[in-house]
């Protein structure tokens, strides 16, 4: 018990800390652009469209804390029935702006599934975005939701240069990064444990399939209990 | 005294690092990693480092401690966005002359 108390310290400690260091590089960056900024026309140019990238990361990297956070709370989900081929469907449609990709489904589960269908596009759609980031363009993405026992899979497939194994283990981590220490593009290495507790809100877990040069696969596993087979 | 390495991987950073020092009359050099951070020490000669300590290859402490291990007496000024005082006191204990955190002044 106090073990596990400990435990709960330090992994909610180091999650306070890597959030102050990554709230701050981009507090460094803006700040030190401004304090050195001349009267050259290009440079207030530059300046300017800097300021306002770090700021978006910033925003965005609020809204993801906030998330998690609120993560916890009971209200957190939104639930009602959706219908899970036209949800399919519908998210490789909206994948689609997220890059130039060979979007497909592969498979479509015939069942109505209660779910927050918000959260869990939101979810699908981090994993839609990470799928982008690690293969080149034209590659295929493809998904798919099956029923497999008693639980529904979503799942989400790409073709990119996979996941080493020492990386697995830590990948829904918060603040984990694929390549140590490297700040990506996109945000602060938020994205998959947002999935991750998304999928853990529903009763479900999200799983992962993956090694280097084989591509990786991610799927979201939902229990049957809050699901029912149907003609939808 | 004018030629500073910074060991700083955010590009982002070191762009207005480099122009502060410069306007300040310091030469100055860029690394992105640990291990070339800590080569580029015991190859050349600076008269100051500024090293981050979130480096991709090896982490600043590593290359703080290598540095030191080498008898080098170039002194380090420690970049970092934490502020725990563990870090702080690991830093200087590891021989770091000094430690700012990040946001910090250039002037």
């Amino acid at each position: 018990m106090l073990n596990r108390l400990e435990s709960a310290f330090v992994t909610q400690r180091r999650f306070i800390d890597d959030a102050g260091h990554e709230l701050r590089t981009p507090i460094t960056i803006i700040r030190g652009h401004l304090e050195l900024l001349s009267s050259d026309a290009t440079e207030r140019e530059e300046t300017r469209v800097l300021v306002i990238d770090e700021l978006d990361r910033m925003a965005r990297m609020v809204d993801e804390l906030l998330l998690l956070a609120r993560a916890e709370q009971p209200d957190f989900l939104d639930l009602h029935p959706i219908d899970v081929a036209e949800f399919t469907e519908e998210l490789a449609a909206k994948a689609t702006v997220l890059g130039d990709r060979k979007w497909q489904v592969a498979e479509t589960a015939p069942a109505v599934t209660v779910a927050d269908r918000q959260r869990l596009t939101q979810a699908i759609m981090n994993l839609a975005r990470n799928a982008v980031e690690h293969t080149a363009q034209g590659s295929p993405i493809t998904f798919g939701s099956r029923l497999v026992n008693e639980e529904i899979h979503f799942w989400l497939k790409d073709e990119g240069e996979g996941i080493p194994p020492a990386d697995l283990a830590r990948i829904f981590e918060r603040f984990a990064r694929g390549k140590a220490g490297q700040r990506s593009t996109e945000g602060a290495g938020l994205g998959l444990a947002i999935v991750s507790v998304i999928a853990e809100a529903h009763g479900g877990k999200i799983t992962l399939n993956s090694a280097p040069g084989q591509g990786s696969t991610f799927t979201i596993v939902l229990p049957l209990g809050q699901t029912s087979v149907g003609n939808a | 005294m004018n030629r500073i390495l910074i060991a700083e991987d955010e590009t982002r950073i070191t762009s207005f690092l480099e122009k502060g020092l410069r306007a300040h009359g310091f030469t100055t050099m860029v690394v992105e990693d640990g291990p070339t951070a800590s080569s580029m020490a015991r190859d050349e000669d600076f008269d100051l480092l500024i090293l981050d300590l979130g480096l991709p290859g090896m982490d600043g402490n590593q290359v703080l401690h290598e540095i030191r291990v080498r008898k080098e007496k170039m002194p380090v000024i420690i970049l970092t966005a934490r502020q725990g005082l563990a870090d702080t006191v690991a830093g200087l204990e590891g021989g770091a002359d000094d430690y700012v955190t990040k946001p910090f002044k250039i002037r």
